[in-house]
């Protein structure tokens, strides 16, 4: 049976903890969304070496172990004079990685986008950022949010890995506290009771944003 | 004056030649029918008035400004703003409202402010009779409205030549008049317009000229009056025999 009154005794120190993977999870977010949008935009691009170089990094970074660009961060990085501290590696990563899955997800709704609305804007005379701002981009939010909010879900999880370079977030800071009281029940229920809410949260916010965005849907 | 000017125009996609060493000019003002068989190359010439499509050789020439199939994006977004485009598909951005869709292009192309682009775009939605439905979504309207909205659009620009592309041909029979009669009120108000259609009828008594079209070239270039009595061409008299059933 599980202890429950030890889980909330637990419960304060994996907040704290939960603080620092909120803290890395929300800025590889941040940093893998922007980074996603621009290598949608290279694959979608019409110069040549450009889509290549963007088809490159997402062949790489999705193709190899998010634990083996970890290491390569944080240890084989350092080795060219760059130091990183395990907080940055780790966010680093993180972005890095999740941004390869980002493009494809953005890439995917940007030519779900019928190709007569493109031509019709430049039939107006808008410029080809414009038309990707102000025709292609707000029509592309709806169909990338699922799969997104999906993506991002998935970071938050992976972010669980950071632990292993020594960054203190929730899921090595209930390694540490098995690792002394050896109520391995209580602790992963309490974590995973942690990693749940951060994730409902999100499914939340995708309810909430997919109903904002369906204003000009017929029902 | 001339409005659009084509001068020895060819397109090729690729291998495949589509317009062949088209030569033709558009005073101010006239309404011109471009008609022929499915594949004639309709659509390509009049994508590439407003360079949706570029042409591979020749001159073009569309309100005094020059177009050659090297010229740059920025020649291309000027000329785009002297013409106005329907499509067959309305093309309507839905995620913006009639009125949205309408004043879409002055304020990001001619950066007028709000409230003026407001303001012509409602004049202009009550000219295509749409006054009652300025802030609805394209997917609560009909074709029909669609495609007038997509017209009031164009208009929007102040372009100096309107094209339509099958512009009824994606509506139900009932709605193809509403559309035609804003176009007749349109060519009425001294319009220049290239017209690509499948409506002889309305060819016949809106346009001031036909353009017959065979495989990428131009075969007859006739007054409707004359061209509908007796083709020149014994291809423009097989083409009229199947698209006027006796
Ligand atoms: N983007 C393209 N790439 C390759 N070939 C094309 C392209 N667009 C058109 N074509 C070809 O060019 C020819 C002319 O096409 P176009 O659409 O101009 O004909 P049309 O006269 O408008 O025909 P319709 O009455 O069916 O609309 C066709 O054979 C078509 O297959
Ligand atoms: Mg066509």
């Amino acid at each position: 049976m599980v202890n429950w009154h030890f889980v909330v005794h637990i419960m304060p120190r994996l907040l704290r903890a939960c603080g620092v993977t909120l803290e890395i999870s929300m800025a590889a977010l941040l940093m893998a969304t922007c980074l996603g949008l621009g290598i949608a935009l290279g694959r979608l691009s019409s110069i040549r070496a450009v889509s290549l170089a963007a088809w490159g990094y997402v062949w790489i970074l999705r193709g190899t172990p998010l634990l083996l660009q970890l290491f390569a961060v944080y240890y084989a990085v350092p080795r060219t004079g760059f130091r990183l501290d395990p907080w940055s590696a780790g966010i680093l990563t993180l972005g890095l990685n999740s941004a390869a899955y980002f493009s494809e997800i953005f890439r995917a709704a940007i030519q779900s986008i019928p190709a007569g609305q493109a031509e019709a804007a430049a039939a107006v005379g808008l410029a080809p950022l414009q038309i990707l701002r102000r025709i292609i981009l707000p029509q592309a939010l709806r169909p990338a949010l699922p799969p997104f909010v999906g993506q991002a879900i998935t970071l938050i999880k992976n972010s669980s890995l950071v632990s292993v370079i020594a960054v203190p977030d929730l899921m090595l800071t209930a390694q540490s506290i098995y690792s002394v009281t050896f109520r391995v029940t209580e602790v992963m229920v309490a974590t995973g009771i942690l990693y749940l809410a951060i994730t409902t949260v999100l499914q939340i916010a995708q309810a909430w944003i997919e109903r904002r965005l369906s204003y000009y849907t017929v029902r | 004056m001339t409005v659009v000017s084509f001068k020895n125009v060819s397109k090729s996609f690729g291998a495949r030649q589509v317009l062949t060493d088209i030569t033709f000019d558009v005073p101010q003002g006239q309404v011109v029918s471009l008609i022929g068989p499915s594949g004639a190359g309709k659509s390509t010439l009049l994508r590439c008035v407003n360079q949706l499509d570029r042409h591979t050789s020749g001159n073009i020439s569309v309100a005094g400004q020059q177009i050659s199939p090297s010229c740059r994006q920025r020649d291309l977004m000027r000329l785009r703003r002297h013409v106005g485009m329907v499509f067959q598909s309305f093309n309507l951005w839905p995620h913006l409202s009639a009125i949205g869709n309408v004043m879409e292009g002055p304020m990001t192309v001619l950066r007028r402010p709000r409230g003026q682009a407001r303001e012509q775009a409602e004049a202009l939605l009550e000219q295509v009779g749409l006054s009652a439905h300025l802030d609805k979504y394209p997917g609560q309207l009909s074709g029909g409205q669609q495609q007038r909205v997509a017209i009031a659009r164009a208009l929007a620009m102040e372009p100096e030549v309107m094209l339509f592309d099958e512009a009824t041909s994606a509506l139900d029979p009932e709605m193809v008049q509403e559309v035609l009669g804003v176009m007749e009120k349109l060519a009425g108000s001294g319009m220049t317009m290239l017209i690509v259609t499948h409506e002889m009828a309305f060819a016949r008594r809106i346009g001031h000229r036909v353009l017959f079209m065979v495989d990428g070239q131009i075969v007859e270039d006739e007054e409707p009056a004359s061209f509908f009595a007796s083709p020149a061409t014994e291809r423009g008299r097989a083409f009229l025999s199947r698209a006027l059933p006796a």
